[in-house]
């Protein structure tokens, strides 16, 4: 990719981007007919997961076969493999670790971080795609821009993304204690876009302009947009920054195989197709669900010769379609409901922690939106909620009369609440996110 | 106008400045981290573990290009007590010959989850540790080398353990008042001038047993 690539206003790659579904479908069925073998010779566990379904690559003619026919790998899957065999990559890595570049990991917020085998070109992942240059793209950078990087070293480069766009960095540390000096660098270099930012740091960003005596709209005045991962962008969160008269743009993973974001439309978070196949089907029978509606997040990461996913079933519940988007795009896009896995059941009513969140986020003492869904397993009696306050309150009981009112009225279920200071749960970090469900 | 890499940042005591770099800068401080690399011993099929934060991209970045030429494998956490706990995982999952950028939040971090510095960091040969943890892990009975941040540069302790090399073709050392002063000795973004660096030590400018001809500091405990 290079600068010369740029066209249009808001397209990095506008014949990539706009291509017309076929021609998407024909370069993920040559991308997957290529894979499969390769995966198949490669990957202890795909090569054992296909041997036990009875299914061989040369089985797979068309990206209909592979719908039908190719088995499923799952995290568990990954995990039993890697314990059984004493593999630390899961009999995903398809060649030996002596020539990988480097060995990073996942975030671990929800258990032990998983361990992710890289190859780097440059300054970059050989495999990695064009995600987030597209995105910045569309938010608006554009070359000699500043670009507010504000994040963490453990997955990488993730900035080599802004260079290629001809954007120079500026790097911060995803910490509270980071945003003093990320108001005095925003007002000094004027920055146009920002990645990413989480619901904590919002919240403290507003407490950090307040101190500083400094107008928040002034701060944000020169980004065009913020992108904002690790959890769903909560209701109070949006509603500062609507305040603040900047955009918040969802950015997502796309089942460990990539990452999604939102374009200016605001209407789902794109994934792309010509590195991702992205199916969603019912969990409980496997079935394709009708576009617009709700499944699991099922992928194949089509570029990665390094640990390839073929079929992994990520846990994740999204609302898919593929409907060309009002950007024009014509990958699909997602809005993730939440983890399968976090799913409690309380006498029929499902409850995912999207849907306590902004009952919670709703009064100034809870307004971090800090809590945890206290999850035995699927089917619960009650639902328990652990809730992060700041110490504000001298009525702890009506505080929890307050919100078990929110979450009755949100959910349908009335909820048992346990209040904790907010740094309790602060402290299961990492900063950006914590986890929303816990065994006890 | 220079065409900048980016703009990180620096600590000189408790105060963290802005730190632009240039495009040449950077590439100039590859080389830099070139030597730093090879006098921790790293070379091709080495594995390093590297803890840094992002705010320090512009002088960590250059070391993992550098372990990108020099055909070594390395691993990436954050140098926050938050995410120590991925530094015990690394080190815990596979062996790494090098630890770089240890750091005091670290060792908080570390601290925090119940885990002993020798339990974490036994096996790996060597260990480069920041002003603060350096004295923190030879307390406990390990044998760091510095890894010592002076300004915005990397002074690095080779295998003599006889203080920690500066890049002597980019950086100029000089002492006041037992406080190391930097300059640059070439053109950059940011102006380097006779910096006072917070760092108190000695400068030996005697040619290393280990063939390196840079400046050394010696931090003073």
């Amino acid at each position: 990719m290079s600068g010369e690539t740029v066209a249009g206003d808001r397209y990095f790659q506008p014949e990539v981007e706009t291509m017309a579904r076929a021609d998407l479908e024909a370069i993920q069925e040559a991308k997957l007919l290529d894979l499969l073998p390769y995966a198949y010779e490669r990957s202890a566990l795909i090569n054992a997961t296909w041997t036990e379904a009875g299914v061989h690559p040369r089985d797979i003619k068309s990206l209909d076969d592979f719908r039908e026919r190719a088995p499923f790998i799952s995290k568990d899957a990954i995990r039993v493999f890697r314990d059984d065999k004493g593999d630390p990559y899961g009999g995903l890595l398809c060649f030996d670790e002596s020539e990988l570049t480097a060995i990073t990991s996942t975030s671990g917020t929800t258990g032990d971080p998983t361990l992710v085998p890289e190859v780097w070109g440059g300054e970059r992942r050989e495999d990695a795609t064009p995600a987030l240059v597209r995105e910045f793209y569309e938010i608006g950078t554009r070359p000699g821009d500043y670009f507010t990087c504000i994040l963490f070293t453990f997955r990488g480069a993730f900035f080599a993304m802004v260079h290629s766009l001809g954007a120079v960095p500026v790097f911060l540390d995803h910490h509270p204690g980071e945003l003093r000096r990320f108001v005095e660098l925003s007002l000094e270099l004027r920055p146009t876009n920002l990645y990413n930012f989480s619901n904590v740091l919002i919240s403290e960003l507003a407490r950090t302009c307040e101190e500083m005596k400094v107008d928040p709209r002034d701060v944000m005045s020169s980004y065009h947009g913020i992108v904002h991962g690790g959890e769903p962008l909560g209701t109070r969160s949006r509603k500062l920054l609507d305040e603040w008269g900047v955009a918040g743009f969802e950015h997502t993973a796309v089942g460990d195989a990539g990452a999604a974001t939102e374009c200016r439309e605001h209407d789902g978070c794109h994934f792309w197709e010509d590195s991702v196949i992205a199916e969603h089907l019912d969990p409980d029978n496997n079935e394709t669900v009708a576009d617009g509606t709700r499944g699991e997040l099922v992928v194949t990461a089509l570029d990665n010769r390094t640990m390839p996913l073929v079929r992994f079933r990520s846990d994740d519940l999204v609302d898919l379609t593929r409907e060309r988007c009002g950007c024009g795009r014509t990958h699909g896009r997602i809005k993730t409901a939440g983890r399968k896995g976090d799913e409690v059941v309380i006498d029929g009513q499902s409850v995912l922690p999207m849907d306590v969140w902004e009952a919670i986020e709703r009064f100034d003492e809870t307004a971090m939106g800090l809590f945890q869904i206290i999850r035995t397993g699927q089917q619960m009696d009650a639902l328990r909620l652990r809730v992060g306050h700041d110490g504000s309150t001298k009525q702890p009981d009506e505080l929890s009369d307050r919100l078990m009112g929110a979450v009755t009225e949100a959910t349908g279920v009335t909820p048992e609440i346990e209040l904790v200071p907010n740094d309790d749960l602060l402290r299961l970090g990492p900063p950006h996110k914590i986890p929303r469900v816990a065994k006890r | 106008m220079t065409e900048l890499w980016g703009v990180g940042s620096f600590a000189v005591g408790d105060r963290i400045l802005p730190y632009p770099v240039s495009k040449d800068d950077h590439n100039r401080d590859i080389g830099s981290a070139m030597k730093a690399v090879s006098s921790l011993g790293i070379h091709e099929q080495s594995r390093a573990l590297v803890l840094s934060m992002l705010s320090e991209a512009a002088q960590y970045w250059p070391v993992q290009i550098g372990l990108l030429i020099t055909k070594a494998q390395f691993s990436l956490a954050d140098a926050s007590r938050f995410d120590a706990f991925r530094t015990a995982m690394f080190l815990k999952a596979m062996h790494y010959d090098v630890v770089l950028g240890i750091n005091t939040d670290v060792l908080d971090g570390l601290d925090d989850l119940g885990h002993s510095y020798p339990d974490v960091f036994g096996k790996s040969p060597v260990l480069a540790a920041r002003a603060g943890a350096y004295e923190r892990l030879r307390d406990a009975g390990l044998s760091p080398r510095w890894w010592l941040h002076v300004g915005p540069t990397v002074a690095v302790e080779c295998d003599q353990l006889a203080g920690a090399h500066v890049d002597g073709n980019e950086w100029q050392l000089d002492v006041a008042d037992g406080e190391i002063l930097l300059t640059a000795r070439n053109p950059r973004a940011a102006v380097v001038d006779r910096l006072a660096t917070g760092v108190r030590g000695e400068i030996v400018t005697d040619a290393c047993a280990c063939g390196r001809e840079d400046p050394r500091v010696v931090p003073r405990d």
